[in-house]
């Protein structure tokens, strides 16, 4: 090695103007993603709140006839159907979300920790009914288990069996809502059990505590934050949630708060201030429970991943583990397969009249009419390749905005990253039909066209997923030591190049899973569509809803099993794409020490 | 506007609106039919586009616009389909911003259309004089399509099925054989459930109530819940259960004596429309007898033409007449009437 | 290649409490290796961080080489990439998504860097370290001692003006400790670098530093060299960090030449190292280690020569510790050596050289804190 070298006294003077611009850089960029946001959330939730207040469509009244009242909220606080629909709603979600809790921490717990069977099959299957848009998922099962008519019903007839299931009810939509969103816990703990250290399970076993005290003393407890953040998030996505309660809640007379708003808007002529009103009324829960969230877990850490690591572990069942399998192949069926067959015999037969079990065998009653008819239309095309494109779009520039928030919120000093968080997670607490009037109230006058474009279905479902993509990302991205980044800048590598060198491909598991999320989120999505679609711009969902309402039941299953092998194709892309580039991560975190 | 008296006075002979047997089926095709000048025509094609914004079913109004283009191929319909409220709160925004982009707009709600009146441009088809003067509130809207009320049933599982509309409140159709779409869910059931209250006797709806009817949020799902057996006795819009008997369910279908309700739809051209020209040739073609003839076999409409090019299958004007709304009552007893409806079938909207 | 580091007034403090580091200046000459060694929370890694550039000090200057790199006060703030400084993590933060070669020419991918040169330089970074057979391995596939010492070639690659080690061996298991350790020491001083390294472990400090800082709540305590750090401990934290368990308490009574004489509770007195300017009557705490009691009868006329009783052995194979009772107090002493030479009960002869018998200023400052968190480190 050389010996020393005289130090240049040139960078002095380079560094004091370096100080400036490195403040002035933090100022320009957390204005311009705080400039961003304006546009995204702010502005359009200023005009709901508006519109809330004056009981006029701001476009239509302009901003004349601006006498604000709050008596669309007092006569909305005051409405027992209100109350009812709200009792209704915390109580469906709430039962859900329990339901979700046991089968999510089941199978998290099966997948990650046990020696069971089959478990990439299970934790796929875990994942699967992520993928089904809730309207589909309602319509099947209202097949399935329609208290007079479902397939169930008809097989249990068939076997001479008195048992009925009834899914038009209030128990029904709990176990419906579990089921569907059992994965959002699935995520958040299965990853959680991963990172936890397996040393702590063994310590309290070694004090003599047997694997069910262990699981329920400290395993559970541990990975506490994980299980609350994905009960709250579930909670929270399935208050807004219209597909399930329209398709088996009406029937049954079970009026939810999105159902309630639905028809505030859907009625001729619509009550929109109403609707608004209720949509803050949702939006209060909806902050309470998020603002509940962040209170309980103030304090505790998430990161978990350095380079220190361990082995994971796998308990040995015992003959225990083919319970676990059933218990997976289970939900498999119920989950999967049962809706699946429903839809695929709704979309394959002429009419869904099913008499008695023989007649659902009938060969005669089944044909490809709706596939046939489907595609003779030239919309269902259409509808496709446009929803392929606004879900790429979205999930390309709403997967780097997340990222480009997650990193700022969660890895810079940056001045104002805590105004990005908060305002970030707003759009959370806002129900898809509502935030669609918003979105066309805000942006319907912005000069360059953007309405009638792709682009606005685009934008909207960037800032409405923006939430769930940033969470996404930021577990996965919290997860990378902050060291790892460090060491590149001591190397003497800049933000820039670090981000790209480092940040970037250990994130890009998380950031491919982000946006394979934010891509079925976009797809599925249907509330705030239905306002800003126009003819050139028709969505799957909203063709969907319309062949729904249209109550062609065949051509709706028709187009559900369309959309179903749809997504699971591109996830499955998507899934191998994510794979590839988390292998080496993955070891990483697997063994070191 | 034609002054809304007119309408009482004509409304209250009533019923108005008779289907003449005599004129019906045979000689109905006898001139050629005229859609328009030959200048329109060719303007029409000049544009060779529209927007149609529809609260009608995605899938008729397709198989309407195919229909349409066999005659005028050089049209292309453009369509966007929104459920009523969800149509009209789209419409009045994109009017607000200046930005309304459809053609045509078609509406179930007579009343809400009237209420933009100011936004759409003078228009009528070449057989202005045909129809009846009840059906459209204002010289600008047509009713380019008229639906009707009917008892549906499942005919695989109804053994006994009710003739009448008095039948549906016999204790023999109780408990949650029949379905009902809600009073609330817009125009044309409000028709209905008017149509109830007013000549079937005030105490109607209780005595129906009693029944314990399934309630459902539109006419789609309780056609689709009638064919699966999920209720088996549904009064239903006649187009609805329509295609899918002709598809061969297993559906029934009553015309009552009583009457049939009626709901004539409300169509108009914005005076902003990009196609003006487009937008009457189509128009033009929907409301002429082709095109009401087209709607009646194909979809099962009625018409509101006085004297219907077809007559729907099984439909018999001389048992069953037809009964449209006296239009101001229509409008002012709205509020109050469903409230009362909510109340007594115990509906908590 | 190696420069000097000047730490001049060093204050960090954090958005709440009080300040992680409370105006420490030190200076390290080229070439030198120096050792911030301290519990945890005293501020040590906090200032390898300030001199890294990770964390921005709120006072104080930090210059590499002349070249003023942190001057709060001036506004000079130079990035951490700009100073031209090697760092090793505690976690190691290898990059698991690269191989081990990909790892070390990292630094050198966006200097100015031909590719032989780039070759020639990670080969001998590599074969430094001693893995130049694992060139081609993803990072993951090696075991932890491997991983820190890609890291450690990742850092040198480039021949840094200094290089910092943050406590880099805590995660590896203790026999990997040692063996690194000493490798350690013998790597950075063939490249010659400056190097600040931080730990807890005062084993390491000694063998790595050739001058060694203890830290506590923020203050440097005493920098000086390992002979002097646990010959002469600035203060009684020193000296109980650095191993001098035993404690006695006593009261200045005279000077005797060099050493001062201080009386004890049973009215024995001894002779020990006083620091100045403490007059007779002060109360004082005298710290001595182990290691230092010398058991058995010894020569005649020494000073500090007691009686002693064992009251407990605690055999430990190639050492012997004792628990004895003496000077109205218990004191620790560990004899070499496998045989077990003196029974429970019995009453031996102990010395304590006065040379290394410390006191201390005492009464007024009780143990609590300081002695337990030094035991907690040694244990």
């Amino acid at each position: 090695m050389s010996a020393e070298v005289t130090a240049l006294s040139a960078p002095q003077t380079r560094t004091r103007p370096g100080v400036n611009w490195r403040k002035a850089g933090s100022w320009l960029w957390s204005g311009t993603l705080l400039l961003i946001l304006a546009f995204l959330v702010i502005y359009p939730i200023a005009v709901l709140l508006l519109g809330a207040l004056t009981n006029a469509n701001p476009v239509v009244e302009g901003f004349r006839g601006f006498d604000l009242s709050i008596t669309n909220f007092t006569d909305v606080l005051a409405n027992p159907n209100v109350h009812l629909a709200l009792a209704n709603s915390l109580l469906v979600c709430a039962g859900g979300t329990a339901v979700a809790v046991l089968i999510g921490l089941t199978f998290s717990w099966v997948v990650v920790r046990t020696d069971t069977p089959w478990k990439g099959l299970i934790a796929a299957t875990s994942m699967l009914p992520l993928f089904v848009p809730p309207l589909v998922a309602g319509v099947a099962w209202a097949i399935l288990a329609s208290p007079k008519t479902g397939l169930i019903n008809t097989f249990m007839a068939a076997m001479g069996l008195s048992w009925r299931i009834d899914v038009y009810s209030m128990t029904g939509m709990i176990i419906v809502f579990g089921m569907y969103y059992a994965p959002y816990i699935y995520m958040f703990t299965a990853s959680a059990l991963r990172n936890m250290d397996p040393a702590l399970e063994e310590a309290a076993e070694i004090s003599g505590a047997g694997s069910l005290r262990t699981l329920m003393t400290v395993t559970f407890p541990l990975i506490a934050p994980a299980i609350l953040s994905g009960t709250l998030l579930s909670f929270v996505v399935m208050l807004g949630i219209y597909g399930i309660p329209a398709v088996l809640g009406t029937p049954g007379n079970i009026p939810v708060l999105t159902t309630y708003i639905f028809k505030l808007t859907a009625w001729s002529p619509p009550l929109y201030a109403t609707a608004a009103a209720v949509s803050v009324l949702l939006m209060v829960v909806t902050g309470a429970l998020v603002w509940l969230q962040q209170w309980l877990l103030s304090g505790r850490s998430y990161t978990t991943v350095a380079g220190k690591a361990f082995r994971p572990r796998s308990l040995r069942l015992g003959p225990w583990r083919f319970l676990t399998l059933g218990l997976a192949l289970l939900y498999l069926l119920v989950v999967v397969v049962l809706p699946t067959l429903a839809l695929v015999v709704a979309a394959f037969r002429k009419f869904l009249f099913i008499r008695d079990l023989p007649a659902l065998f009938d060969g005669r009653q089944y044909g490809l009419q709706h596939f046939e008819r489907l595609f003779a239309n030239p919309l269902a095309l259409r509808s496709i390749a446009n929803t392929m494109e606004v879900g790429l779009i979205t999930a390309v520039i709403g997967g780097v905005l997340a990222f480009a928030l997650g990193y700022t919120i969660h890895r810079t000093t940056v001045v104002g990253r805590r105004a990005l968080d908060i305002i970030s997670t707003l759009p959370v607490a806002i129900p898809g039909l509502v935030i669609g009037v918003a979105y066309l109230w805000a942006w319907i006058g912005l000069p360059g066209g953007l309405y009638g474009t792709i682009w606005i279905l685009a934008l909207a479902f960037i800032a409405r997923f923006l939430p769930d993509t940033i969470k996404a990302l930021s577990t996965s991205m919290l997860q990378i030591h902050r060291e790892l980044e460090e060491a590149s800048w001591i190397c003497g590598r800049g933000l820039l190049g670090t981000l790209r060198s480092i940040v970037l491909p250990l994130a890009r598991p998380g950031v491919i899973a982000a946006m394979t999320l934010l891509f079925i989120l976009a797809i599925r999505e249907l509330g705030s569509s239905l306002f800003l679609y126009t003819s050139q711009t028709m969505v799957m969902a909203v063709l969907l809803l319309d062949y729904y309402e249209g109550g062609n039941l065949g051509i709706t299953a028709a187009f559900s099993l369309v959309q179903t092998v749809l997504l699971g194709v591109l996830i499955s892309l998507a899934h191998l794409a994510s794979r590839s580039a988390a292998a080496p991560a993955d070891v990483g975190i697997g063994r070191a020490g | 506007m034609a002054p809304l008296g007119m309408f009482r006075h004509l409304a209250k002979a009533a019923v108005a609106f008779t289907v003449a047997v005599s004129a019906a089926t045979g000689a109905a095709q006898a001139q050629e039919p005229n859609f328009g000048p030959p200048e329109l025509i060719e303007a029409a094609r000049k544009e060779g586009r529209m927007v149609f914004y529809t609260a009608g079913f995605t899938e008729v109004e397709q198989e309407v616009i195919a229909a349409f283009n066999k005659r005028f191929p050089f049209v292309k319909v453009e369509m966007v389909r929104a459920s009523g409220g969800q149509l009209i709160t789209r419409i009045k925004t994109e009017a607000a911003a200046g930005k309304l982009i459809a053609d045509v707009i078609d509406h179930s709600d007579r009343g809400l259309m009237l209420e933009m009146a100011d936004l759409f441009q003078d228009y009528a088809p070449p057989n202005a004089a045909d129809y009846l003067p009840d059906s459209h509130p204002s010289p600008k809207i047509w009713p380019r399509i008229t639906l009707g009320w009917v008892i549906a049933y499942n005919d695989a599982l109804v053994k006994d099925p009710p003739k009448t509309w008095m039948d549906l409140t016999k204790p023999e159709y109780g408990n949650a054989q029949i379905g009902q779409v809600i009073a609330p869910s817009g125009g044309t059931t409000w028709t209905r459930t008017m149509f109830e209250r007013q000549v079937l006797g005030e105490d109607y709806w209780q005595k129906q109530a009693a029944t314990k009817p399934r309630l459902y949020p539109s006419g789609a799902p309780l056609a689709d819940a009638l064919v699966r057996g999920e209720v088996t006795i549904a009064p239903s819009l006649y187009n609805i259960v329509y295609s899918k008997k002709r598809d061969g369910a297993p559906i029934g279908i009553v015309f009552p004596p009583e009457g049939i309700p009626v709901n004539p739809y409300a169509d108009a051209i914005p005076k902003t429309a990009a196609n003006p020209n487009a937008a009457k040739l189509f128009l033009n073609w929907c409301l002429s007898e082709e095109g009401q003839a087209f709607m009646i076999k194909q979809f099962g409409n009625l018409t509101s033409l006085k004297k219907p090019p077809i007559l729907p299958e099984g439909f018999d004007p001389k048992v069953a007449k037809v009964w449209l709304p006296e239009f101001s009552q229509y409008e002012k007893l709205r509020n109050t009437w469903v409230e009362d409806w909510n109340k007594i079938y115990g509906y908590r909207q | 290649m190696s420069t000097e580091l000047r730490v001049e007034h060093l204050r960090k403090v954090f958005a709440t409490g009080k300040p992680a580091v409370d105006d420490v200046s030190f200076r390290i000459e080229a070439g030198e290796i120096v050792v911030l060694l301290g519990p945890s929370g005293c501020g040590k890694t906090t200032t390898l961080r300030c001199v890294a550039g990770l964390e921005h000090p709120t006072a104080g200057s930090i210059s590499i080489g002349g070249r003023v790199v942190s001057a709060p006060e001036q506004g000079i703030l130079v990035s951490p990439r700009q100073r031209n400084v090697g760092m090793v993590f505690q976690s190691y933060a290898v990059w698991p998504h690269m191989t081990v070669r990909q790892n070390v020419a990292y630094p050198l991918r966006h200097r100015k860097v031909s590719r032989g040169e780039m070759d020639r330089k990670v080969g001998g970074a590599l074969e430094l370290v001693g893995l130049s057979d694992y060139a081609e391995r993803p990072v993951v596939a090696l075991s932890g001692g491997q991983m820190q010492r890609v890291a450690l070639a990742r850092s040198i690659v480039y021949e840094p003006q200094l290089l910092l080690l943050d406590e880099p061996l805590s995660n590896l298991d203790a026999k990997l400790r040692l063996r690194l350790r000493d490798d350690l020491r013998r790597i950075i001083k063939e490249t010659g670098v400056t190097a600040l390294y931080v730990t807890h472990d005062q084993a390491e400090a000694v063998v790595l530093g050739d001058r060694i800082g203890v830290m506590r709540d923020g203050k440097l305590l005493q920098l000086a060299t390992p002979h002097e750090i646990y010959n002469r401990p600035a203060d009684m934290f020193v000296a109980n960090f650095t191993g001098a368990s035993n404690l006695l308490s006593g009261r200045t009574v005279g000077q005797d030449g060099a050493f001062g004489i201080v009386e004890v509770a049973t009215g024995e007195r001894m002779s020990v190292v006083l620091p100045a300017g403490m007059g007779p009557g002060s109360p004082v705490k005298i710290a001595v280690r182990p290691e230092n009691i010398r058991l058995g009868a010894g020569l005649e006329g020494t000073p500090n020569r007691f009686r002693a009783r064992v009251a407990a052995q605690h055999y430990h194979g190639l050492q012997t510790v004792y628990d004895l009772a003496v000077l109205g107090g218990r004191l620790e002493a560990i004899e070499l050596g496998t045989d077990l030479r003196n029974v429970v009960g019995s009453e031996i002869e102990v010395e304590l050289p006065p040379a290394l018998c410390w006191a201390y200023p005492g009464g007024e400052e009780p143990l609590g804190g300081a002695a337990s968190a030094a035991a907690e480190t040694l244990a």
